[in-house]
């Protein structure tokens, strides 16, 4: 929590502040000490009201603490369960949409296509060279000071 | 019903923007919405016509996609697929309407009139046509394909929630009959207490019933009354009205008096995706466990 910047720690003690103390009570006493000592009055936090705690108007990094808090302290035992289906499901949904826009298939495929084509040319460009063992190595150099002798 | 405003609100059409359901699973949710619109019961039809009136109660009713049709009470979220079968989305959506409208307060006495329904159907004067209808039910008469598909769902169902059993031994003790569609034991019986779960009964009667009124299934409502006698279907026809009576009352009301802070929270967080919590999860250990490290260096 200490990591929290100042806006969202501003956000985030409003929110609580709209809380039963029946609700409040369940947040660890020193997590709501940090936000009280680190939120800055002077900030807007654009929540006046109950209904303003919405996606749209709270910081991600304000959300993603608030829905921390919910599922440590605030959840019923049922209500944890069906949370954690939804992050789940949330999770899933994100990686599948990140797959399918940065899917490596599509990025390295024609690649991959022209790399194959390039070898194959390459191929057939290149000098052919014979491969000799060791015997016809020496026969070729005994051939040759014969040769030489002569 | 404001069909373009309910697609505004909860379908996603841009791939970019991960809240809501895509376009198949609204299409079908729409479609399920429909069935109330023709519907010759103006409450059926009252609730669909204020739909939107949702968002007061329960800011954080959410649709999600997904291969099964089911309902989270405590967070309101609707699942449905393109394909799902209309007594079922209808179903899950009576489960919605209780939740969000009457938190599943179960009538005072359920319990009373759930064995009021078991004696009736058990009673001399009616019991062979109980047996000779659960035999029929099950599949083991000759006339087993006339059975319609609202009688294998939702009545079949309110069956096996009166007596709490997913089927029945008829005459003798080797003739089994189980239900078409039923839910075990464990779900309607609560044992540690030793007696029936009454809200969980109370919340598939009312689901099953909401989807036979919405489907208009007027047949299979008669065969539960003639089974189970006037009451059961008086006290779901009791918890229709109050429903479209709190319908009205939230038309008129602020959102401000009606939303609760955690629900508003739920819906605030409805998006989070677990790798979010869990790198908040591991900063937290390691503060901790730095904490702790200084602690005992002090």
């Amino acid at each position: 929590m200490n990591e929290i910047s100042v806006q969202s720690a501003t956000q985030l003690n409003k929110i609580l502040s709209f809380l039963t103390q029946e609700h409040k009570q369940k947040i660890p006493a020193d997590m709501i000490h940090i936000l009280e000592k680190k939120a800055d009055t002077q900030i807007d936090t654009k929540i006046n009201k109950i209904s303003d705690i919405d996606e749209e108007n709270i910081l991600p990094e304000t959300r993603k603490y608030l829905a921390y808090i919910f599922l440590n302290y605030l959840a019923t035992e049922e209500e944890k369960k069906e949370y954690s289906i939804i992050l789940k499901n949330n999770e899933r949904q994100y990686q599948n949409y990140l797959k399918k826009k940065f899917n490596p298939e599509n990025i390295f495929g024609s690649k991959q296509k022209n790399i194959k084509n390039e070898n194959i040319e390459e191929k057939q460009n290149l000098p052919v060279v014979s491969k000799k063992n060791i015997f016809q190595w020496i026969w070729e150099k005994l051939k040759r000071i014969g040769r030489k002798k002569i | 019903m404001q069909e373009s405003k309910i697609r505004e609100k909860y379908q996603r059409d841009d791939e970019q923007d991960l809240r809501g359901t895509n376009v198949g699973a609204m299409d079908r949710f729409i479609e399920m919405l429909k069935l109330h619109e023709n519907n010759d019961d103006s409450r059926i039809r009252n609730i669909v016509e204020n739909i939107m009136c949702i968002d007061k109660v329960a800011p954080n009713f959410t649709i999600f996609e997904g291969e099964k049709c089911y309902f989270m009470h405590n967070f309101k979220a609707y699942q449905i697929s393109r394909d799902t079968n209309m007594l079922v989305a209808t179903h899950e959506f009576g489960h919605a309407i209780l939740s969000i409208m009457n938190q599943t307060t179960v009538p005072e006495n359920y319990d009373k009139i759930i064995e009021e329904a078991k004696t009736h159907a058990l009673n001399p004067e009616n019991k062979e046509n109980f047996k000779q209808y659960i035999q029929y039910l099950c599949g083991k008469t000759d006339e087993k394909e006339q059975r319609t598909e609202a009688e294998k769902g939702p009545v079949s169902d309110i069956i096996s929630s009166i007596f709490q059993l997913p089927g029945l031994r008829v005459g003798t003790y080797d003739n089994v009959c189980y239900f078409p569609s039923s839910h075990s034991r464990d779900y309607y019986y609560d044992k540690e207490h030793n007696k029936p779960n009454t809200e969980r009964i109370f919340d598939e009667d009312f689901a099953n019933y909401y989807s036979l009124k919405v489907n208009q299934c007027t047949k299979e409502i008669e065969i539960i009354r003639n089974l189970f006698g006037d009451e059961l279907i008086q006290t779901m026809e009791k918890e229709l009205d109050k429903i479209s009576e709190k319908i009205l009352q939230i038309q008129k009301l602020d959102k401000e008096e009606v939303v609760t802070p955690i629900e508003q929270i739920k819906k605030a967080i409805i998006f989070t995706r677990q790798s979010e919590i869990e790198t908040i999860e591991i900063a937290q250990k390691k503060e901790k466990a730095k904490e702790e490290k200084e602690g005992r260096s002090i």
